[in-house]
Order: C-alpha cells, then structure tokens, then sequence
C-alpha cells in the first residue's frame, strides 16, 4: 500500500510538468567516481547513465545509474533519484528562446544501492549535490554538467561519502528548440 | 643513405601537413591488473600527442602518455608510461554520432599500440588499445569510452586492461 501511494505520488510529481510548459527530457551519460566508502563499494571507475527530467524552468530531477567498470566490468551499481534546481537563471525558457547558457545546481535526494552494513538493496544514502558549472541547455539540445560534487551520508553506518561526477552529457529528445518551431 | 632518410624523417616531422599537429590531453582512465586485484587504480591520464598529417584514411600520430591515479588502498601511484602509435582508421563527417557535439564533427575510430612501462613493477608491457568513439576537429579531439589491453613483453601473457572513459585532446600548434 504505502510503496503503491510513494510511486503514484512520483508518477503524478513527474507528469506536472506536462502541463506547466517546461517538460524535457534527456539520456544522460558520463563518469562516476565513489570515494571514502571503500569498504562497501570497491569501484575505482564508474560509468554514469541514466535520464534528466525538466519539472520546471528552474527544477529538474534526476535519474542517474552509475555502473562499476574497473576493478570488474559491469559490476555492482547504484541508483541516485535528486531534485535540482538551477542558481544562476532559467535552465529552459519553454520556448525557441535558448535562454542561459551556463548555469549551477544545487540538490538533494537519495541513492538505492546495496552500500550497506547489511549489504541489503534499499535506498542506502542521502544525497547533497552541487554542480558547479553546467554548459548548454534543454533548448539548445544538449548540456554538458562538470566537476559535480555529492555529499552522500549512509543510512546505515552513519558516515559520510563523497561522489564525484567529473562530466556528464545530457542529450535532449524532447524540449529542446525543434520541439518549440 | 640513412642520413638521406634521416633528414627526410625530420622534414616531414618539421613541415607537418596538418594545420595544428602538436597538442596535450588529460582523460579519465582506470586500470585493472589481472594477477594483482590490489594494484586496480584510477585517476588522470596526461598525454602529449603528434600528429603531422590529416589524412582520411589510415591517419597516424606519436602519442606519449602518463597516468596518476590511486590504487584500491588509497595511494597515490604513476602506474604506466606509455609511447606509442596511434591510427585514425577513417575520417568521416556523415555519421549518426554528429549527436554528441554541439558542431558538425569528424567521426575517426582509432587503434593504437604502444610500449608501456609500469614503473611499480619495473615491467615493460605492450599495450593495444581501441578508441569507438573519437570525434575529431581541427583542434580538439573527444574520445569516449576507449578499452585498453597491455600485455608482459617477457611471457606475452594479459597483464591488465583498463578503459579511459572520457579523453580531451586539444592541439594548439
């Protein structure tokens, strides 16, 4: 039942912006490096994928996998679900308007994984995140987000762990300046 | 005879044909050493690349590179040097991965084999690498997702293989 209600609150959280006018969508890819938690994931590298969703003008929330490749390709991997939101102007104009061009996020949200004491698959950390530089937007159908930092603190051992996401790229297939001809 | 050729070598490397050929780039590499899971590192790899031509086939340049990254316990490590030879297969403009850049862009796939040399074992390898996803222009080259194998010269046995995630390569002469 309450599993049923927090997805059908997502669903809802996620079609709003449908009709506000600033819906996008994009595949995001890039790189992934989990620090300081060596214990419960011996990753040295990352790859990063997963789909950013424009909310607003100024919010966005993301879906980001970040799959283990070295020391074992394709091993063990963790989902981050975070909220964003754009500092320095509007990250889409809904419009043919490109609109800003670089920007900053800031958000917060939670990462599933089996980085746990138990070694147990549930939602394991939560989540500060500070992108410091973004390039390119939704309307210009592309965007490049660097050097983005997470603070990451484990539910379950109560200790702190940092994420680092040297880029990422995220290509837009659905609001981006085709989609406003 | 040799010094004919000799000088010959050196004009073609002094007139290059390509309007910038001498460039550097930093990539984000990680390596796993089969035989030693402890020695598995990442971090930064430095490069230094020369590249007198620009061909559309079979394109080559003279790469020097050098990683710095931390192994699984956390120190700091240089585990390869690297001088080697890498070819641009093709060069082509209408591809599908035009999507990746923000301009029109080459798509050129490149092998490469290099010596290498792991100065924490005091072992000289051969390294193979691949590069699917190197988009290249004028003065920038972006490569994504490039894997790498390096074998012992002494046993020819697999030592490690590793993937640069991403690699930016600017020329600027």
């Amino acid at each position: 039942m309450r599993k049923s209600v927090v997805l059908l609150s997502l669903l809802l959280f996620l079609t709003l912006p449908a009709f506000a006018g600033y819906f996008d969508l994009a595949l995001t890819l890039g790189t992934n490096v989990h620090m300081f938690e060596k214990d419960l994931d011996p990753s040295r590298m990352k790859l990063a994928w997963g789909a950013s969703v424009g909310l607003t003008d100024d919010w966005e929330f993301d879906v980001q996998v970040d799959t283990q490749l070295v020391p074992t390709f394709f091993g063990s991997s963790s989902i981050s679900l975070v909220a964003q939101k754009a500092l320095l102007g509007q990250r889409s104009t809904g419009s043919s308007t490109a609109g800003v061009g670089i920007n900053t996020l800031v958000g917060a949200g939670v990462m599933i994984s089996p980085y746990t004491s138990e070694g147990t698959l549930g939602i394991s950390h939560l989540l500060l995140t500070l992108t410091p530089l973004t390039v390119g937007s939704p309307v210009t159908g592309k965007r490049e987000r660097l050097f983005a930092l997470t603070l990451a603190y484990n539910l379950s051992n109560q200790k702190f762990a940092l994420l680092f996401d040297l880029v990422k790229y995220d290509f837009y297939a659905i609001g981006t300046y085709r989609d406003y001809r | 005879m040799r010094k004919l050729l000799l000088s010959l070598v050196l004009l073609v490397l002094c007139t290059s044909l390509s309007a910038r050929s001498l460039g550097y780039g930093v990539g984000f590499y990680g390596q796993n050493v089969e035989a030693e899971p402890a020695r598995a590192s990442s971090g930064a790899e430095f490069s230094l690349v020369y590249k007198p031509f620009l061909l559309p086939f079979l394109n080559p340049s003279l790469q020097v590179k050098n990683a710095v990254g931390t192994e699984m316990g956390g120190e700091w490590v240089a585990p390869y040097w690297e001088v080697g030879v890498s070819v641009d297969l093709i060069r082509i403009i209408d591809h599908p991965f035009n999507f990746l850049a923000h301009n029109i862009i080459a798509y050129t796939p490149s092998v490469s084999v290099a010596y290498q040399y792991d100065p924490r074992r005091n072992l000289s390898l051969a390294s193979v690498g691949f590069s699917p996803f190197k988009l290249s222009q004028k003065d920038f080259w972006y490569e994504f997702f490039s894997p790498f194998l390096t074998y012992d010269l002494g046993s020819g046995e697999l030592d490690s293989w590793g993937v640069n995630l991403v690699r930016y390569t600017f020329f600027f002469k």
